[in-house]
């Protein structure tokens, strides 16, 4: 798993991602963790088959002890699957994830973690010197999800959000927006069920101040490729799949 | 990291060794740095350092070496942490399966869960000794490190004697032999710790 230090000042962020020892088949995943004075914060943990990885990266950082929080954007497998191996490897750790996903991520085995919820307005969390906003991003995909917002680091953790469907190994950055729409515009369209609550959340975080918008799948965005972002998807019809492929007379059938 | 070994869970120490291994690689880096520098100074000491060179070399080699068996052992801990991981959800499922198994009173069911519990213990087996395979690797190439850093400092030993011969070049070859020296006791600390580890656990 490689990591990369995307904020080092008086607290740190780190991404995993890009995993080398990945099992075929599953969708590649960037995850992040924070570094305070005494915590480290995990976001979107990632899946059951990303476990070990993360584990053996996680501690070239800190140590075990220290990790004192995770964080689920929302319900999806490849966010916090593995949250049965983190209930066994931290079990002082709290959880923060939406309210409404409870009962189903506790599915995944959440025996000791405890399990903070996030009521749909939103909610902060201080950790030593950072106080992080947990911002609504309902629909996005998922009916109940948050993004995490650090105001220092203005880095703004968008889960899901613009994600992208890319090649192994590519580079951390978007460096070239019009050819980087290419490879988020189905994601976006197909996943995303609604345009009211998409311009709700562009307008949201249009108030905030956003240096590197750090998404879930695929390339982080920085600079003026973030308001390149924010514009191109408040333009984008969402809430579709083209028709054919499920208005068709004819079914296919499967083995 | 003291508090990961209190609650002693295999996959865990696994993966804390791995993470720890990674400072000995960085001595090591620091160890090939310091040959390449020492073999820079010898070729302008020239006939003064004659009796240094054989010592570079052998600063290099063990360096390069070092490097590959700390990558190796990195490799052998991690696949210790990932199978193990692997080993403890066989376990779970064989836990559940049996649960299944003492909750049925039907023979022809009792008889195709018999069928599953057996391959899954076939799978535990395997993990358990694919983990004992790679910890014997691991603790060999432990070994094989700690026979180079004895190595290392004896001839630090010598280097320090040869440096009284190396004339105004003197403080420069004294600080590679000290550079050798201490990059050996941290290395060997290391690894010993590493060993340490693992032997205060056992694999459930
Ligand atoms: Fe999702
Ligand atoms: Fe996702």
């Amino acid at each position: 798993m490689k990591a990369t230090a995307i904020y080092d000042k008086s607290h740190r962020w780190i991404m995993f991602g890009r995993d080398p020892d990945k099992v075929g088949g599953i969708i590649d995943t960037n995850q992040y963790m924070i570094i305070t004075r005494n915590h480290a914060f995990i976001l979107d943990p990632g899946g059951i088959e990303l476990f070990s990885s993360m584990l053996a990266s996680i501690l070239h950082f800190v140590p075990l002890d220290k990790i004192t929080h995770l964080f689920a954007s929302h319900q999806d497998p490849d966010i916090i699957s593995s949250l049965g191996l983190w209930d066994q490897t931290l079990p002082n750790a709290k959880l923060m994830a939406p309210w409404m996903w409870e009962g189903f991520i506790r599915h995944f085995g959440c025996e000791n973690i405890h399990y903070v919820s996030l009521p749909d307005q939103g909610a902060t969390l201080r950790l030593d010197e950072v106080e992080f906003e947990f911002v609504p991003a309902h629909y996005l995909h998922s009916s109940g999800n948050f993004n995490v917002y650090d105001p220092q680091a203005r880095i703004l953790m968008s889960g899901d959000i613009g994600s992208a469907l890319e090649k192994d190994g590519s580079p951390l950055f978007v460096d070239n927006f019009k050819e980087h729409v290419s490879k988020m515009q189905l994601f976006h369209q197909r996943w995303m069920p609604s345009n009211t609550a998409k311009n709700a959340w562009v307008e949201r975080v249009r108030k905030l101040d956003v240096d590197i918008l750090a998404p879930q799948h695929g390339r982080l965005f920085q600079g003026d490729d973030v308001k390149r972002f924010l514009d191109w998807f408040e333009s984008l019809e969402v809430g579709l799949a083209k028709e054919g492929e499920y208005m068709s007379e004819k079914k296919i059938e499967l083995t | 990291m003291a508090a990961d070994l209190e609650n002693p869970d295999f996959y865990v120490v696994a993966a804390v060794a791995a993470a720890d291994l990674s400072a000995a690689l960085e001595v090591a880096e620091d160890v090939s740095l310091a040959a390449a520098n020492a073999n820079a100074i010898g070729h302008r000491a020239g006939e003064a350092a004659r009796g240094f060179r054989p010592i570079t070399d052998f600063m290099d080699e063990v360096a390069r070496d070092t490097i590959r068996l700390v990558r190796d052992i990195n490799q052998e801990a991690l696949a210790i942490s990932r199978v193990s991981i692997r080993k403890m959800r066989s376990d779970t499922a064989w836990l559940r399966f049996e649960n299944v198994k003492k909750r049925v009173n039907n023979d022809t069911t009792s008889r195709s869960l018999e069928t599953v519990l057996e391959r899954v213990s076939l799978m535990i087996r395997e993990e358990h000794q694919l983990v004992e395979r790679h910890l014997r690797n691991l603790m060999a190439l432990l070994d094989e490190v700690e026979l180079r850093m004895r190595a290392v400092r004896s001839v630090a030993a010598s280097a320090r004697v040869e440096a009284i011969h190396t004339g105004d070049y003197r403080p420069h070859f004294e600080s590679v032999a000290e550079t050798m020296d201490n990059a050996a006791e941290i290395i060997r600390e290391r690894v010993l710790r590493n060993r340490r580890m693992f032997e205060q656990v056992e694999l459930r």
